[in-house]
């Protein structure tokens, strides 16, 4: 069950937050002590007759007449019955199940299709996902996909994409080139382009993205602009805050990336306009203030910065993990141009984006669809953690054949596979499978007040694929609970503006 | 927070002479609050209770500024604001009903904020241009709620029957005397219906003309019972004067297994009342879910349909008001709305969010004439026509540019200009009708 609970901003403004209203209100300082009255087993309105004096003084030296408690004694009783301090039985709350349906549902409607076309790459960074840092469960071995494993995939999800289990239309589904270096199989990428823009699609039609490390794009550049690739280039800043990303006999890589983006700004310069971005990894040889100002300065874009895993290290590694790894909101606010930066970037900052997570999970007013708002009322049954519906967002095929919902979770997990005779995926099974995870979650998620805006993938949890009962860090008890969403009432408080971003810009998918 | 009790407290003026006072005032977040020119309405979500407020600059003016998103239900007020006797009196009455409060300023750490009941879809694809609509998650096709399919256009039984009553409420329509009877193309429907089975239907009503002069309709039957088993409910609309011809082994097909169907006898009056008894005589053969529906268009017939609801204990019935362009005068007096009834109905904030984006009423509804053609209101052009495009298009078009699915009451005069635009019903088929968009005694 989970209780009203109250929590003060950094100004010392108190708010009721009602998990059963679905509402926030601000709460006057005597409705705060009739409160805390209550939870000590005092009823408000015996205590008020039991009250002797002209009035109270508070905490803080204020005094409260007598005929200002009874009027708060009144107002207190008054949302106690309307049902504000109703607890929510979160386990019906979080009773949410799959079946082969939703998997099929998930497939036909995806987002996002993404090939590791190969796992090779000329490229040696220090903090790779698939280097030194991380325990991984499989050895990369330079494999590279190839054309009828993808060929195979394509035609299997295009059944689902053209049939009627797909309810989206005129959507674009994303086919996406991961890697390694994806450009070292650019034979693949072409075919897979040239062959998907050729299928007859009824509801979607595709869009093409790459994250690559910018070292071969000279060779490519004239294909990627001709079909408008959404290029992703990582690039970690300049020459000092990019040395991390060496080729493999340690020389750096900054010179020949920036070579190659200066050519393809010149030779396509509207593609590179709108097509074009970069991704940065946070660590100890840059910052964001850094970052921000440099991809702004050079090419007046908005690098998307990310910061390293922090899962699955090794323990021999954690040291060297700590000193390189570094914290996007504490980069950005030990800035000595944090001013600075938080004026010109501020619908990026954190504090905004934080708060916007917290105004669609808590405000009571945000709704995913119009559907939801029209015809859900309180029929709503939640997955537990923040994990996404298995192929939802993105199905991802590995350079081996193995079918995944991620990029990010370990090659365990693995959903099915594709080889050189049949996609193999078992939607019952999928669901089988992803149900006794909701099981083994349904406790832990049912006592965690943060369930609303939960930001965990229940694959990165520890404890979730053994016999043991799982465990989640992210797990919050009411009183770490208030804390968390003090920080965003306080940012609205202090930058009231956010809440028009939130109703007038923001978009969540 | 620790408390003591005084037993010789300080005065409240002994603690205010200190300083100026000044409070915060807010509104509570359930508080709905509408403001038209020097009209303003506060309206308590949770218990129905409201403050009214007209040629008050200096409490409109007020209100303006509390209302304004940036100020976010909150606004200092000083010791002399609360003293103006029309903001004292306000503040005085918001207060007691719950709907808003004043803080001494002295008692928090700064300006306090409430959160607005401003709804957010976060997934909005409502007026997005053609070619924007790479939105991601975007699944139209569960915008369909509700599909009414009129199989034919046949006027049999439906002599006398009024012309347009389909286009103000759920009736048969019946097609131009002399011309060939127009039926459904079962062949077009059936693919339509697969499509439409990844939809969010809570309902498919099934019309005609006749329906039971349909030729396919034991395989569209069949075929409902299959594609939409369970909680969706299929209602079948018959005039009792068709009803009446019908023998009893012919509504066999609604007691199908598992199934949710309906039928949905239409009555409009005088009564002809050998075939009335007739149509009561089978379905008391007939083990059936039936309502009745009682086309009402006089205080007279109100009268007459109660009767009949009274004589034979009926449990399930509604009354269908018929405009026939003579009977404005019953519509003023039984139809129109007055404040108390609005009151009454009690809208909840999240049902005054709906209003104020769509139409919720109309919005998610589809209608397939027997021609083919695909509505998305009785009262506007067809959006599509059946077997020419796909279900998803046809609802593209729905929400992007169908008058009935968006059109909200700030839309239209004079509701544009009345503080209970969010509070009253939203607009029906009978005000497209009329051509007037305030079927109440407010304005």
């Amino acid at each position: 069950m989970l209780d009203s609970v109250i929590f003060e901003t950094e100004r010392g403004n108190a708010y009721l937050h009602s998990p059963h209203m679905k509402q926030l209100l601000l709460l006057h300082p005597v409705l705060v002590f009739l409160f805390q009255l209550r939870k000590q087993g005092i009823a408000p309105d015996v205590w008020y007759h039991q009250l002797e004096g002209e009035g109270v003084v508070l905490d803080g030296g204020h005094f409260t007449t007598r005929e200002d408690l009874r009027y708060y004694v009144n107002k207190y009783k008054y949302l106690e019955a309307q049902g504000y301090f109703q607890p929510v039985d979160s386990d019906a709350v979080l009773s949410g199940r799959l079946e082969a349906d939703d998997i099929e549902f998930q497939l036909a409607n995806c987002r996002q299709l993404t090939f590791e076309v190969t796992e090779a790459c000329n490229l040696n960074c220090h903090y790779c996902g698939y280097g030194k840092f991380y325990n991984r469960s499989t050895v990369r071995d330079r494999k590279k996909m190839n054309w009828g494993q993808a060929r195979r995939f394509l035609d299997y999800a295009a059944r689902y994409w053209n049939s009627n289990v797909n309810t989206s239309h005129n959507k674009n589904i994303d086919i996406s080139f991961y890697g390694g270096e994806p450009l070292l199989n650019f034979s693949l990428i072409k075919q897979v382009t040239e062959y998907a823009n050729s299928l007859e699609m009824k509801h979607n039609h595709f869009t093409f993205s790459m994250t690559n490390n910018g070292t071969m794009l000279d060779k490519y550049m004239d294909f990627l602009a001709e079909h408008k690739f959404m290029l992703h280039i990582s690039l970690d800043g300049d020459e000092f805050q990019n040395g991390y990303r060496v080729f493999h006999d340690g020389s750096p890589s900054f010179k020949k990336i920036i070579e190659n983006v200066e050519a393809l700004k010149k030779k396509h310069p509207h593609y590179f306009e709108e097509y074009v971005h970069f991704i940065t990894v946070l660590h100890n040889k840059n910052s964001v203030a850094d970052v921000m100002r440099y991809f702004k300065d050079k090419y007046n874009k908005q690098a998307l910065i990310l910061e390293l895993n922090t899962n699955q290290i090794q323990p021999e590694r954690a040291e060297e993990f700590r000193q390189t790894y570094k914290n996007f909101r504490e980069s950005l606010e030990n800035s000595d141009q944090y001013c600075e930066i938080r004026r010109d970037f501020f619908p990026q900052t954190p504090e905004v984006r934080t708060t916007n997570l917290f105004l669609r999970a808590y405000s009571g007013n945000a709704y995913d669809h119009l559907h939801q708002l029209l015809h859900l009322d309180g029929k709503v049954q939640y997955i537990p953690t923040a994990t996404c519906l298995p192929f939802g967002r993105r199905i991802y095929i590995t350079a081996g054949g193995s079918i995944l919902p991620c990029e990010r979770i370990d090659y365990r997990y693995a959903l099915g596979t594709v080889d050189q005779e049949a996609v193999h995926l078992d939607f019952e099974a999928v669901a089988r499978r992803y149900n006794s995870y909701y099981d083994k979650l349904r406790h832990l998620c049912g006592k965690c007040y943060k369930t609303g805006d939960c930001g965990h993938c229940l694959f990165y949890l520890p404890g979730i694929d053994e016999d043991a009962k799982a465990r989640c860090p992210g797990c919050a008890g009411p009183d770490h609970f208030s804390r968390i969403i003090s920080q965003p009432m306080t940012a609205l408080e202090e930058s009231p503006e956010i809440y028009s971003m939130f109703m007038e810009d923001v978009n969540i998918t | 927070m620790n408390i003591q009790t005084q037993p010789q407290p300080r005065t409240l003026t002994s603690v205010s002479c200190q300083e100026e006072s000044h409070y915060w005032f807010y509104l509570e977040p359930y508080t709905y609050a509408a403001l038209q020119e020097d009209h303003l309405l506060l309206y308590n979500t949770l218990n129905g209770t409201s403050i009214e407020v007209t040629d008050n600059p200096v409490v409109t003016d007020l209100m303006k500024r509390v209302t304004d998103r940036k100020n976010m239900l909150t606004l200092s007020l000083s010791q002399a604001d609360l003293d103006n006797e029309p903001i004292g009196t306000f503040v005085r009455e918001i207060r007691r009903r719950f709907m808003g409060d004043i803080i001494d300023a002295r008692m928090l750490g700064g300006k306090p904020i409430q959160i607005p009941s401003d709804a957010k879809i976060m997934k909005a694809l409502e007026k997005q241009p053609e070619g924007k609509i790479d939105h991601q998650g975007l699944k139209i096709v569960q915008n369909l709620t509700g599909l009414t399919l009129y199989l034919n256009d046949s006027s049999a039984g439906l002599e006398s029957f009024r012309e347009d009553a389909y286009k103000q409420f759920s009736a048969p329509c019946s097609g131009l005397p002399g011309q060939t009877v127009q039926q459904l193309n079962i062949d077009h429907l059936l693919p339509f219906l697969e499509e439409a089975r990844y939809g969010m239907l809570d309902h498919i009503k099934i019309l005609g003309g006749n329906i039971f002069e349909y030729p396919h309709l034991g395989e569209l039957v069949e075929v409902l019972n299959r594609t939409f088993p369970g909680v969706v409910d299929k209602d079948y609309y018959i005039r009792y004067t068709q009803l009446a011809g019908l023998g009893s082994v012919d509504l066999e097909f609604l007691k199908g297994n598992g199934t949710e169907n309906f039928l949905d006898i239409i009555v409009d009056f005088p009564i002809q009342r050998e075939l009335w008894e007739h149509c009561l005589q089978i379905l008391a053969e007939v083990s059936v879910r039936s309502r009745f529906h009682f086309v009402i268009e006089s205080e007279k017939q109100f009268k007459q349909a109660e009767q009949l609801i009274d004589d034979h204990r009926f449990r399930v019935y509604t009354y269908e008001p018929y405009y026939n362009k003579k009977n404005l005068g019953f519509f003023q007096e039984a139809v129109f709305s007055d404040r108390e009834e609005i009151f009454d109905a009690r809208p909840s904030m999240r049902k005054i969010q709906a209003r104020s984006l769509v139409n919720p009423l109309r919005h998610g509804q589809l209608y397939v004439m027997s021609n083919g053609h695909i509505h998305a209101g009785m009262n506007e052009p067809k959006i599509g026509k059946l077997n020419q495009d796909s279900l998803h298009q046809y609802l593209y078009n729905a929400v992007t540019s169908s008058k009935s699915w968006n059109q909200r009451r700030c839309d239209v005069n004079p509701c544009r200009q009345c503080v209970f635009q969010s509070l009253c019903p939203p607009i029906s088929g009978y005000e497209n009708t009329l051509g007037r968009y305030n079927l109440c005694h407010i304005k």
